[in-house]
């Protein structure tokens, strides 16, 4: 076999396995949200069930999954935007500019960086509960709304773009705030694409902090609302993976609308 | 009243000082070039200039105003930057408007202003574009267009051309030198390239090592250069160097004991001095002073001889073509009055009789 060829078969091979790895999950999720609970186990994965989409409807019957839905989109939409808007308010400083304690500041957010939700989630709590926050939006939303790998991303992007640009706009008569928003911002649109996905992206599944901080029905978001199904002794698979599908859908849009600049984004940050 | 005057101007970064005092007087109207080798500071000055560096000590003023503690948008300047800097995600409309969208000037006002400059610089079919489907030239068009259609006290180039090819960097040459010529605005033009500053500036500004060297109109820096760098910086190819001292006849001789002029400047006779000629002011003289010829370089209208005299490599430019060949021996002589003699210590130029 000629080389190329051979090097084809073996990189079409490596995607093939990925996409298995990829997509067997999401469909065995499909496959089974459309089965009764008995049959999930008992058939084939990829067997037709007899449920149809009586696992749908008995969910959203049981659970209000639409505001769950507008929960979660509320709640990751408002994480998106702080962060895109303090990462690049940050990012900006740490790339282009030189003070005092810059560097021991840049040092805190690598650190912070490092520490994990779990770590902080009693005295966090206990702060929002100080504040009379527990079961409002503002302490479901605000306290884990800032990804503060916006600022690392952001920052990334920023030191690589030429000083230049930035000269220019200062001699052009731009403010700084203005530089950043009208000039360089725009000029990192795909950075923009990819924190907002992985901010997004965190903010849907996240499951310990609304947990926390919500006891309210109302309030509750997909990745609670998809555990109420799972009780003690009986965890109803079919309606599970039909709120999952559901739960799913949402971020599979964002992220397709955005395939193209977060690939790019990717490989120009150099980040994932 | 003079255009921009920079005063005992010094610049440090931390304890690192680079500009060592700069004092320079650049009249209204006037197109004056810094050039000096990478490193030398001009950039950096141009920057203080602009605003975008702080001045360390000394002062610089603009119009008549002191302009050292003021933000570059309220300097009254326009700069060119080397990389262009257009803003990509605007056409070419909106990089050239940007400006005077910032000072809050009404949208027929800008249209007009933008399409005014843009004739200037014969931009209108581009106006719609983005700057990534313009060529190289188009793009340095814009930013001169950026910095045209403000109407600034003063232009500041900070090598404008050293992105583009030698055909198109001609060409752009004459192009800014015939815009200042109509628009008569002062410009501050920074350049590494010798070549650039001879032919735009009406004065240049030699920097070397955060100092000025020299400051001149070109002809003055090429006939009478203050020092060895000045003389070796300015004109290309290079002047040549050879080491001699003054001899019992009254001229200058190698450590050889090749007589190399029949003259010399009045002085002690053990200072080690310099003699300074330029290529192509030797000339094939039969009987004169032997050299090795190691390359001959045709191009045409002149050939390019590198020699050996004394054991100093020395470069000759000659008008008429030569038939020499590499290895052999040819005699060559100094045009009258057209050699410097420095002082091998400090460099300096120790006047001579024709100059």
């Amino acid at each position: 076999m000629p080389k190329s060829l051979l090097r084809k078969f073996f990189a079409y091979g490596v995607i093939a396995i990925a996409l298995v790895l990829t997509f067997y999950p999401v469909a065995w999720m499909l496959s089974a949200s459309l089965k009764e609970s008995g049959e999930i186990f008992t058939t084939p994965v990829f067997s037709s069930g007899s449920a149809g989409l009586g696992n749908y409807v008995s969910a959203f019957a049981e659970y209000p999954f639409f505001l769950y839905l507008l929960n979660s989109v509320f709640a990751s939409l408002v994480s998106v935007l702080v962060t895109v808007l303090l990462g690049a308010l940050a990012g900006y400083s740490f790339a282009k500019f030189r003070y005092g304690l810059s560097t021991v500041f840049w040092i805190v957010v690598l650190v912070s960086l490092m520490i994990p939700l779990e770590a902080v989630v009693i005295p966090l709590f206990l702060e929002v509960h100080s504040f009379g926050w527990t079961n409002t939006y503002a302490g479901l939303v605000l306290p884990t709304a800032f990804n503060v790998v916006g600022i690392f991303i952001f920052r990334q992007a920023f030191v690589a773009l030429p000083d230049d640009y930035i000269d220019a706009a200062r001699v052009d008569g731009a403010g700084e705030l203005r530089i950043l928003f009208s000039v360089i911002l725009p000029m990192v649109l795909p950075t923009v694409v990819v924190v907002s996905v992985l901010t997004f992206n965190l903010n849907w599944n996240s499951y310990l902090w609304p947990l926390v901080v919500t006891s309210d029905d109302g309030l509750r978001t997909l990745p609670l609302g998809m555990a109420a199904f799972q009780a003690g002794y009986n965890t109803q698979y079919g309606e599970v993976m039909a709120v999952s599908v559901f739960g799913t859908l949402p971020t599979a849009v964002f992220f397709l609308a955005l395939q193209r600049y977060f690939v790019e984004g990717t490989i120009s940050t150099g980040v994932k | 009243m003079p255009g921009v005057i920079l005063k005992d101007v010094r610049k440090s970064f931390g304890k690192h000082e680079t500009i060592h005092g700069v004092s320079v007087e650049i009249g209204d109207g006037e197109f004056v070039t810094l050039v000096g080798p990478s490193g030398c500071g001009k950039s950096t000055v141009l920057r203080m200039i602009a605003g975008l560096e702080t001045v360390t000590a000394g002062s610089i003023s603009i119009n008549g105003k002191e302009v050292n503690g003021i933000a570059p948008k309220d300097r009254d300047i326009a700069m060119v930057f080397q990389s262009y800097a257009l803003y990509p995600h605007m056409t070419v409309a909106e990089n050239m408007g940007f400006s005077l969208k910032m000072r809050g000037l009404p949208k027929a006002e800008i249209d007009a202003a933008v399409k005014k400059t843009a004739g200037i610089l014969g931009l209108e079919p581009y106006l719609a574009r983005y700057p990534k489907a313009l060529s190289g030239g188009q793009r340095q068009r814009v930013a001169m267009g950026r910095a045209i259609v403000r109407n600034p006290a003063v232009f500041l180039f900070d090598e404008p051309l050293s992105n583009l090819d030698a055909k198109l960097r001609v060409q752009m040459r004459t192009e800014i030198k015939d815009l200042h010529h109509r628009l008569k605005t002062t410009t501050v033009y920074v350049t590494h390239d010798q070549i650039e500053a001879m032919t735009m500036a009406e004065k240049i500004v030699v920097l070397n090592d955060g100092r000025i060297e020299q400051v001149g109109t070109p002809l003055e820096l090429y006939d009478t250069p203050v020092n060895r760098f000045v003389a070796g910086f300015i004109g290309s190819p290079s002047m040549n160097f050879l080491p001699c001292r003054r001899d019992d006849a009254g001229g200058l001789t190698s450590p050889t004991g090749q007589k190399l002029t029949d003259t010399a400047p009045e002085g002690p006779k053990d200072q080690p001095l310099i003699l300074g000629i330029r290529p192509e002011n030797i000339t094939l003289q039969p009987g004169g002073i032997p050299c090795e010829v190691k390359l001959v370089e045709p191009t045409g209208a002149e050939t390019m001889l590198s020699l050996e005299l004394s054991g100093v490599a020395v470069t000759a430019v000659m008008k008429a073509r030569v038939k020499a060949r590499p290895g052999e021996t040819i005699h060559i002589g100094f045009e009258p009055d057209s050699w410097h003699v420095f002082d091998e210590d400090s460099g300096l130029r120790i006047p001579t009789a024709g100059s």
